[in-house]
């Protein structure tokens, strides 16, 4: 890539050993790497044990398209002086958009993203991550959250009993 | 490789997940597995919600009891109790309120939203000292006398910038002080609220809303140099208040007037980007007066082509209401009585109309009489029942008083048409769908580029009835056919 000169590229290493080359401003977007680039400047290869290349791919694909939201939005306040009020709310528009897209995956891929974003430190994403899986939560009966997420019950009827006992006004139908 | 389960994460994320939910959704997943059992314990969010625990007051006591006071040592960001009733009948649980408050401030919430009775003004001025809250909502019934819940004294919210407060009395002196111990506030709002408000119109505020207040409103000095949303609802105003007020704000964008009675022409000349007028009631009777009022807006306002208008205004014996989306010109109408939409909108683009159900049938019966919209370009129709058996078909109607027409859009009711003499109750949306294929009949005879029927989502019938529609349609109409739900 032509900027690459002008730019500091970073070596991300996954977990299963493929290699991602960034530019030090997608990198930054993930809290962790930036602390470690702020303790050692002249780090250039981070190996991150935790991550999977297929999810670390999307996390970097996810960083990629929000830095260059950023830049656009501010490449446009540079030019016409102030940001004008409805492109800015279009181009938000377009992300948000584009965030709901990226989240149209299963839900093995959203907890991978979700354990990333956390270890990452991407609070976008990890945001993002955790208001889809609390979606995928809302308004459903305990059974139907178990079938969502391949949760076993491992509660035994006296037990489940016992609990819904103790909070008797949880489990009442509401009006 | 193993996938990767929601059990696989920490309990922290897991607990993040669950501060999305209310306080009784998160309890219910304690059933779901052993893993979740307590997990809800560490949500960062509590409702105190007495609706949720209707018929179980003392469990209700015993949870509040086990949330708050023997709460895990964990980070609270929401704190919301809805319990106005459950102190008001039981005098004798006044300590645990205090309790339940007390604890919920030692823990330091972010967000505090409070509903409650309490015998007197003691029980809520520790609130007014938590300086980590950034969002407050209070509606506090005070039991006893003097019934009047009163802001204290002591007023220390350092990071506060939401507040709302119901049912308070703001007495001389304290909005000052409530703004000396809110230095960051931008965003008020005062509902039924009481007091000497002149202090709140000479601060940096961003966003005020004025509700249902009663006292002397806008006082002579306004002094708002930040405010960009004001909203007064249900109050009186003057010519001369409202001049004042927007003299005083130099960088107003959104104005709300709601309810309020006086005269509103002010509001026209300012150059407002959002200007929202409601069911307000004029001082002019006078229909002639009226069209003056409007037609003047439309000349005097400066607006950017973004800018919004919503009107809706009561002035008897007319009743409008209309959406300007200027330079294109949407509008929406309700039409009733007598009111003849040409005379305002004859040079419009874009008209967006609705017909309510309680339309008055003699109106439907002048139509005929009005004049045409030469400009008309694209037309959006909102049908009610009462459109759909009537000699003078409205759809036909517009049509034919709009020679330039590319664009019709048509929204069915939203509620099941009752056919009140030609009963035939088999398949009611079958003869919703017959009205608009007897439409297609009279439609042809105009130039359309595009047509598109929307059905309401609750009414959308069956998947065949819609194709059978459409091939109906497009055999009989060269315009582009569009069949959607909303």
């Amino acid at each position: 890539m032509a900027r690459s000169s002008t730019e500091n590229m970073i070596t991300l290493m996954s977990s299963d050993g493929e290699e991602f080359m960034v530019t030090e401003k997608v990198a930054r977007e993930c809290t962790t790497i930036r602390n470690m680039l702020e303790d050692d400047c002249v780090i250039t290869n981070i190996p991150l044990p935790n991550v999977t290349s297929d999810i670390l791919s999307m996390v970097i694909e996810y960083c990629m398209e929000h830095v260059a939201a950023a830049e656009k939005a501010a490449a446009e306040t540079a030019e016409k002086g102030s940001s004008s009020a409805p492109a800015a709310a279009k181009a938000n528009k377009d992300l948000e958009e584009w965030d709901k897209a990226f989240m149209n995956v299963d839900v093995y891929t959203l907890c991978d993203l979700i354990l990333a974003a956390n270890y990452l430190n991407v609070s976008g994403l990890l945001d993002l991550t955790i208001q889809t899986a609390a979606n995928l939560i809302k308004g459903k009966s305990p059974e139907q959250i178990r079938k969502t997420f391949h949760i076993q019950n491992d509660l035994s009827l006296e037990e489940e009993e016992k609990i819904r006992s103790q909070t008797p006004w949880a489990f009442e139908k509401s009006e | 490789m193993r996938d990767t389960e929601i059990d696989d994460l920490p309990d922290g994320v897991l607990a993040h997940i669950l501060s999305f939910f209310r306080t009784k959704e998160a309890v219910q997943t304690s059933v779901i597995s052993k893993r979740w059992r307590n997990l809800w314990r560490f949500s960062s969010r509590i409702d105190l919600d007495e609706k949720d625990f209707r018929y179980c007051d003392e469990k209700f006591l015993d949870f509040g009891d086990m949330v708050l006071c023997r709460r895990e040592p964990s980070y609270l960001d929401t704190f919301s109790m809805d319990c106005i009733n459950t102190f008001y009948d039981e005098p004798s649980y006044s300590d645990i309120c205090r309790r339940w408050i007390n604890s919920a401030i030692k823990l330091k919430p972010r967000v505090c939203r409070i509903q409650t009775s309490v015998p007197d003004n003691d029980f809520v001025a520790c609130i007014f000292t938590c300086e980590s809250i950034q969002d407050m909502s209070l509606d506090i019934h005070i039991t006893k006398s003097p019934w009047d819940f009163i802001i204290p004294a002591t007023v220390n919210l350092p990071h506060i910038k939401r507040l709302r407060l119901k049912r308070s009395v703001l007495k001389e002196g304290t909005a000052t002080k409530l703004f000396k111990g809110c230095p960051k506030l931008e965003y008020l709002k005062l509902k039924y609220c009481s007091g000497d408000f002149s202090p709140i119109f000479r601060q940096k505020l961003i966003r005020l809303s004025l509700v249902s207040c009663s006292g002397d409103l806008i006082p002579k000095v306004v002094d708002l140099p930040c405010i960009k949303m004001l909203c007064i609802k249900k109050l009186n105003v003057d010519e001369e208040s409202i001049a004042r007020l927007l003299t005083g704000c130099p960088l107003l964008e959104n104005l709300t007037l709601e309810r309020c009675s006086g005269n509103i022409s002010n509001p026209f000349r300012s150059k407002i980007k959002c200007l929202s007028i409601r069911r307000c009631t004029l001082k002019t009777r006078c229909d002639d007066d009226w069209t003056w009022v409007i037609k003047r807006a439309f000349i005097k306002f400066n607006l950017s082509g973004d800018a919004k208008i919503y009107i809706a205004c009561t002035l008897a014996p007319l009743n409008m209401q209309f959406i300007w989306n200027p330079p294109i010109g949407t509008h929406a109408l309700d039409f009733r009585n007598n009111f003849d939409p040409s005379i305002i909108f004859s040079g419009a683009e874009c008209l967006k109309l609705c017909f309510r159900s309680d339309t008055k049938d003699d109106w439907m019966d002048e139509l005929p009489k009005m004049g045409a919209f030469n400009n008309l370009k694209r037309l959006s129709l909102r049908l009610a029942d009462c459109c759909m058996h009537r000699k003078s078909d409205p759809v036909v109607w517009f049509l034919r008083k709009s020679p330039n027409i590319e664009e019709l859009t048509l929204y069915s009711p939203k509620r099941k048409i009752k056919y009140s003499k030609r009963g035939n109750p088999k398949s009611l949306i079958c003869q919703e769908f017959g009205y608009y294929i007897y439409l297609t009949t009279e439609l042809f005879k105009f130039n359309l580029k595009k047509l598109e029927i929307k059905f309401c989502k609750n009414l959308f019938g069956a998947h065949d009835e819609k194709e059978a529609l459409l091939r109906q349609i497009e055999y009989s109409v060269t315009a582009k056919v569009v069949i959607s739900q909303y």
